[in-house]
Order: structure tokens, then sequence, then C-alpha cells
């Protein structure tokens, strides 16, 4: 009896968890419950046009879809994180480049399509095991491939992980901080639909008010974000390098057998360490929790001198140089910065 | 940020309806099990390893407890100590053996010697203090023989791990909890729509008003020096009522959980900034922490000074056992000499009330305050706040240098103040600086604080549940829909912990 009432009570409010599940579901601003957002952006970047407002895509999902398009090899593609966003097509003069931003070797290799020459933007967090990288999810399927060829052990780790994400996209569902956000973008929308963040249009500009992806690949940051001087903080600077505490034995071996395969593929491997800002580096290496980025970079050097690889740039600025206002926060240098270390290889005529 | 299953956060709506499900529909002789089962999980989602200081203290305390109610004498007395030794020394390593080597480090640096250890690199458990308190409450009530030894290790550990109350109390006694395990709890309609709507007005203190005034607090406290007087007192009174409504909305939502299932919690907190007098507020604010502390270290101190056979001062007798008693109150909450310095501030209150007690009496009786007992009322209670907020000032400093900037900045740039109250940008510009940038911001905390007011103002009437059940359902029913809408629209769900959560 006093079940039946209580159930009958949890009915009024059931209007309320609809309302957020629905919400959530219908605006999705974070493009989680739609299988088409990426495809669309991946087939106007093959036509060769630019983006605006792309945002809140899986950008590992498009890259896959963009090399699955294509018909010829690049003569150099970049591989890397957010770091190395803001390298162009243009910094490279007359050569095909993409610029991925994300690694995805594999992919390439399986449609035999390699590059001439593939750029590695190298990050500190790639040796930390405590990362908490799980965006590499979207190529499970290409990255359990390279797992087999390379006989490397853990992808025994895939599947557990693809579970934990697809859980947590769908807690995503009930989520209230997902619901307000779900919120705003539909209030953005009534007024104008062109403001909501992530709905995309294609642009002839290459920089505009809101960011875009850039037909190279590349992303153009927007007016704003160019213009503002950054808020740098410690928080930003140590993103991924929470209790990065020893080079982790199994990053740095998968590391190296990824880079050696590709050396056997005839491709021409350069990395690249893109800078931190002058007051993160400056925090990163007087805190005694992440001074490590100092052990890493000399790791780098060392690995790219045994194997022959030129590497270029450093995190630190100071080393390039680049100056404070050269970089749109703590973790991304600006396009003349970044074009400053590649121009003595590449030049940009 | 540390990871840790929150009350605010979506794994929790989904677990706890789980757990409690499983809960009803459980055979009764399980049902130990899957809440300590679920308990478990509930605390690795912290560090999974550090269950096992958990076990640890659990399986010392069962052993313990079972001698000392098996033995007499020194054998008993023996047995005690080892389980004092073995609790305590759990939270001296894990919580405090890093501020003890940083002091002493700091004494070395100030004598010009070498000290040779570093900073160790040691995460503490959460929840330590709270459920090394409750295992140690066990252990004295089982050595004063006021409650009988537990021989089911599962309930014992059920009483130390129960998950509502394992990371931030209440910290009950075991003659509250233990027999209430062994109870068959049956599905009350009562007690899961009170338990529900008490987690519901607990999460709304929590994201809508503490996770709001964070900003403010955050924002003040990370650099002093850029904020004049008014502002300071602005930051300090925020963190007060966010300290107060994240704490307390902690409690709720576990006392409510706890309520959903059948379990009656000690009430953790009663509109203490109501209070008229630090003593008073000591009664109204952590209850269980404070029960804890009086029959404890406060009563028997007092015991023990008074029995002395060489007597001290009647004063000496008056301020050494509030003084001891709020300095470990403030160790406890902290590994910090600003926390040490808050529980002494608190100390010193108590004495300093205690000992002019006779002289406010006559101060009260000159001034004829008595005749108007509201307005009497009224300033015993902003006083009493004044006296709390100021030693929060202490409690929320990041160092003891930022906390005395604080202290003796106050009232600094006030003239400006005072010369701009009419320019409304110079009013604009000082709240737009304290992290809130949009008016409506400040709108809705101040609407926030007049709800949690009113609330407050009817729980000292009475019961808010019953006065609940006499409007009509369609009242009822906005209310609740409002509330849900609050929590939903204005709440903060950026994952932020609670306060007491680390200590």
């Amino acid at each position: 009896m006093e079940l039946r009432k209580f159930s009958l009570k949890l009915i009024l409010l059931i209007p309320v968890f609809g309302l957020v599940i629905g919400l959530n579901y219908q605006v999705d601003p974070a493009n989680l419950f739609r299988d088409s957002y990426e495809r669309g952006i991946a087939d106007l970047l093959l036509e060769g046009r630019n983006i605006a407002n792309c945002t809140n895509n899986d950008d590992r999902l498009v890259q896959k879809l963009y090399i699955d398009g294509s018909s010829k090899p690049k003569d150099i593609v970049i591989f890397g994180s957010s770091h190395a966003m803001s390298i162009h097509a243009c910094f490279f003069g007359g050569k095909t480049v993409f610029n991925h931003s994300v690694a995805i070797a594999e992919v390439y290799r399986q449609r035999g399509m390699m590059p001439g020459t593939i750029i590695v933007s190298l990050d500190p967090w790639l040796l930390n095991r405590n990362n908490g990288q799980l965006r590499w999810i979207s190529l499970v399927g290409d990255y359990q491939a390279a797992v087999r060829r390379l006989s490397l052990p853990s992808n025994s780790m895939a599947l557990p992980v693809r579970f934990s994400l697809s859980t947590k996209i769908y807690m995503e569902l009930i989520s209230p901080s997902y619901f307000q956000e779900s919120l705003r973008f539909w209030s953005i929308g009534l007024e104008d639909p062109q403001l909501v963040p992530g709905k995309y249009y294609v642009t002839e500009e290459a920089v505009g008010n809101v960011a875009i992806c850039l037909s190279d690949g590349s992303l153009s940051r927007s007016t704003w974000a160019r213009s503002r001087d950054p808020d740098v903080d410690d928080v930003g600077a140590t993103d991924a390098l929470e209790n990065f505490n020893h080079i982790d034995p199994i990053h740095k071996k998968m590391f190296e057998l990824w880079i050696s395969s590709l050396q056997k593929d005839g491709v021409q491997v350069v990395f690249l360490l893109a800078p931190y800002h002058p007051k993160a580096y400056s925090y990163l290496v007087h805190s005694p929790d992440y001074r490590i980025i100092l052990d890493v970079q000399s790791y780098y050097e060392q690995f790219a001198h045994q194997s022959r690889i030129l590497l270029l740039g450093s995190f630190d600025p100071a080393d390039i140089p680049c100056s404070a206002d050269e970089f749109y926060d703590e973790q991304h240098a600006k396009e003349s910065c970044l074009e400053r270390i590649l121009s003595n290889e590449f030049g940009s005529n | 940020m540390v990871k840790a299953m929150l009350f605010n956060s979506v794994e929790f709506f989904i677990f706890f309806p789980v757990v409690t499900v499983l809960f009803f529909v459980l055979p009764y002789r399980y049902r130990w099990f899957l809440l300590l089962a679920a308990s478990c999980y509930f605390y690795m989602q912290f560090i999974p390893i550090y269950i096992l200081i958990l076990f640890f203290t659990i399986l010392v305390d069962y052993v313990t407890g079972l001698a000392i109610e098996g033995t007499s004498g020194s054998r008993r007395r023996l047995f005690f100590l080892i389980s004092i030794v073995a609790n305590v020394g759990v939270l001296v390593l894990f919580k405090y053996l890093n501020f003890l080597n940083g002091s002493l480090s700091a004494l070395f640096h100030f004598a010009g010697w070498q000290y040779p250890i570093g900073p160790l690199s040691i995460l503490l458990p959460i929840g330590l203090s709270f459920h090394t308190f409750q295992s140690l409450s066990y252990t004295i009530e089982v050595y004063r023989g006021s409650q009988k030894a537990e021989h089911h290790l599962g309930i014992l550990a059920l009483y130390v791990m129960f998950y509502p109350q394992l990371v931030a109390g209440p910290i009950e006694r075991p003659q509250n909890m233990l027999h209430q395990y062994r109870e068959e709890k049956h599905f009350d309609y009562q007690n899961v729509t009170d338990g529900l709507k008490l987690m519901a007005w607990g999460l709304f203190k929590k994201v809508v008003i503490a996770d709001r005034m964070a900003v403010v607090v955050n924002q003040v406290y990370r650099d002093p020096a850029s904020f004049n007087g008014l502002q300071l007192i602005i930051g300090t009174i925020c963190f007060a009522y966010q300290i107060y409504c994240d704490f307390s909305g902690y409690s709720d939502m576990a006392i409510g959980a706890a309520q959903v299932m059948g379990y009656k919690f000690t009430d953790n907190f009663k509109q203490p900034y109501w209070s008229r007098s630090i003593t008073e507020f000591w009664r109204r604010w952590h209850i269980t922490l404070s029960n804890w502390l009086r029959d404890y270290i406060f009563f028997p101190l007092r015991r023990t000074l008074l029995r002395r056979d060489k007597p001290l001062p009647n004063w000496l007798n008056l301020v050494i056992p509030p003084l001891i008693t709020m300095t470990v109150s403030g160790i406890w909450h902290g590994a910090n000499w600003t926390f040490v310095i808050w529980g002494f501030l608190h100390g010193f209150y108590l004495i300093v009330s205690a000992l002019t007690e006779g002289w406010r009496a006559r101060l009260l009786a000159f001034s004829r305050l008595e005749r108007f007992p509201r307005v009497l009322a009224v300033l015993q209670t902003i006083s009493t706040f004044a006296l709390v907020t100021f030693a929060w000032i202490f409690f929320r400093a990041p160092t003891l240098g930022d906390a005395l900037y604080i202290v003796s900045h106050l009232f600094s740039g006030l003239n400006a103040v005072l010369a701009n109250l009419g320019n409304y940008d110079f009013i604009a510009n000082m709240f737009t600086v304290l992290g809130f940038e949009d008016k409506v911001d400040w709108m809705i905390l101040a609407a926030a604080v007049v709800v949690l007011e009113c609330v407050q103002f009817l729980q000292q009437r009475g019961q808010v549940r019953v006065m609940l059940s006499l409007r009509p359902a369609w009242q009822r029913w906005i209310l609740y829909y409002s509330l849900l809408a609050a929590i939903l629209i204005l709440g903060m769900f950026n994952r932020s912990q609670f306060i007491y959560f680390q200590f």
C-alpha cells in the first residue's frame, strides 16, 4: 500500500526527469548522441571548405572520416594535440599538408596512404601513465590494430575503457550540468541559431568571430581569442600532468615502437616541442610536482638523437624565443611562434 | 582535485537509488552485507587501496573491543590503549606527519640548522578524521562499559563504514547505530519521502548557495591583497555561509539518505548562526563533533583537574578545559597552524564568555536592554555571528600570513567606500571584481540566502516537514517543483567537493 502511494508520487516527478533527459538528448550541446555531426564536418573539409564554429566535435572521428574520404597521400601531416592545432599549411610553401593534431597514423597505414613526412608534436604528458586521456577511444579499432601489430601489452585496456566511456556518455542524459548547458544552447538558439556553439557553417574567411576549422585541418582561433590578454594560472598549465612522478616505461616503449614503425614505413619523422607560456613554464619547472617536464624534454632530445630524428622547438619558450604575447593561453602558442620554430627547416616560401 | 563519489554527482544519483532498491528487495539477513559492499564501493571511488586503512582499524577495534569486554584490570587498559594508539596512529601518519615534519623543518631553518627530511608525498584518505573519531567512540564506550562489544565483524564494519556518513559524518555513537543495523527495516512511506525531501534541501544548500558563495570566497582568498576591507568582509561573510551550507547540506543529504532506508542519524546542525552566544553556537554547529569533544575530552579533563590532590585556582579550571578542547577541535579540522589558531580562538571566546559572565549580566542590567528582548536577541545574534565569522578567516586562509593580512586590513579602504556610496559604477565595480560579473548572479545569491533564512526561521518554530504536511497538496508540489527547478537551473554542478571531505 505504502509502496503504491510512493510510486504514484514518483509519477509526478516524471515530467521533471523527462524534461532533463529530453532536452539533453535533443539539444545535445557536446554532440554526444549524434553520429552525423562529425561526418558533416569531415565532408566539408574534404571539399576544401573552411568551417566556422566547429567546436564540440570528436576530432579523432572527424580525422578518421577525413582520411577515409581522401584519395591522395599528403606530403606532410601533423600529429599531436591541441598544441599543434595552429600550424597551418601556409607554413610549408607549396606542399600538401594536413594538420590532424591527433595521432592517427594507423588509419593512414590501413588506408595505404602514408605521407612523406609526419611532424609529431610531443607533449610531456604522453609519458604520464596518469594523464587521464581517453579521447583515443574513438579510434579504438585502429588503436587495437596498432597494438597487435606492434605487439604492445596494453590492448586489454581498451574494452573496459570503452565501456566506461560509453557509460559516461549516457550518464550525461541525466546530468544537471549538461542540462544547464542544453538550456543555455537552447536559449541562444532562440535568439540566433548561428551563435549556438558547435552549430557549424561554411565560411570563406580564415579568421572570424568564432573559431574556424580550416580546410588544411588546422584551427584558426576567433578574433576574441587572438586579441585577449590570457589569464595564465597554474591549473591551466598542469593539464594531464597530475601525478606525473616518473616517465612511464610502458608509455615510453609504446612511443618508441610507434616511431620506429613509422620510420620503417619510410616516413620522415620530425619531432616538434611546442613551448609553454613563459609564466606557465616557469611555474612548471619550479614546482616539484611538475619539474619532470625537464626530464621528459631531455628524453625526447636523446631519443631523437639516437633515432636520427630532427627535433624542433622546446617546452621552454625562451629557447625559441617566443614572448608572452605570442600565446593564446598557458599551453597554446600562436601562429607566429609556431611558424618561427618550423621556418628554419620547412620555410614558408 | 581528488576523485570521490560526491553526493552532488550524477554517479551518486544512480548509485543511491540502485542501492536503496536492492536494500528493500533483498531479504533482511543479507542487507548488512549489501550496505557494507556498497560502502566499500563508495569509498573505493577515492583511492581503492586506502580501504585497507579502514579494514585495519576496524579489525583492531573488533579484536580489542572483544578483549576489553572479556578482561579486567591492567590487561583491559592495555587493549584499550592498543586500540587508541592504532586509530590515532593512523590519523597521525596520514594527516599530521607532514605537518609535524614541516613544523620541525621550519624550526631547524629558524635555528640555522640543516633539516634532512623533505615533504612526504602522502595523500590524505578521504574522511579520515570522521571515521577515526567514530571508531574511537566505539572503543571508548566499550571500555567505559556503556556499550557491549560487537561480536559481528560485518556489523562493526558497517558502523564505521556506512556510506552516507563515512566521509563527513555525522560522527555517530555505537549506542545509536549498532542496534539499528540489527533491526529489520521495512519500506516506510514517511521515512522515504521525508528522507528524499531532506536530501533535496541539502542539495539545494550545497549547489545553489555554497558553491555559488565559493566563487566569491575563492576570488577573495586567492589574493587578499587585491581587495579593500569591505570586500574582505564580504568574502569572509560569504565563506561563513559557504561552509555552513556546504557542511550542513552534506549532513542533510547523509541523514536523508540513511532515513530513506529507515536509519536514524543524529542531527548535526540546528541553525547555528541564530545562536546568541558562542556556547550556544557550539551546541548547534557540528553537533556530533561537539558532543564527541565534550564527552571524551572536555568533561574528562575537567573532572581530572577538579579531582587533583592539589586543586588548581578556579580560573585555571575554567581556562584549561575549553582551551585544550577547542584547540584539539582545530587540529582535528586540519594539519595547519591556521586551524590551530581557529580552534584556539574559539577556546578563547568560551573562556572570556565564562570569565565575564557576571560582568556582562551587570552591563545588561545597567543598559536595560532586557526590557527589549527582541532587540537584545538580535544584538546577541549579530555579535555572535561576527565573532564566529572573524574566526572563519583563520579557517579559510591558506596560510597564517594571509589570515593575518586579512585581519589587519578588514577596515582598509573604507573611507573610499564611504565617499563613493552614491557612485553606482564604483559599487558595481567593487562587486564585479568579487567573481560575479553579472548582477543577476548576486541577486540569485541574495535570494537563495533569503530562502535559507526563511526556512531556518520556520525551523526555529518547529518541524518544516510537519508544517508542509498541513498545506494543500498543490501548494506542496509547487514547492517541490520550485526546489527541483532551482537546483537544476541555478545549481553549480562543477563537481566541487564538500569542504569537510578533506578532514
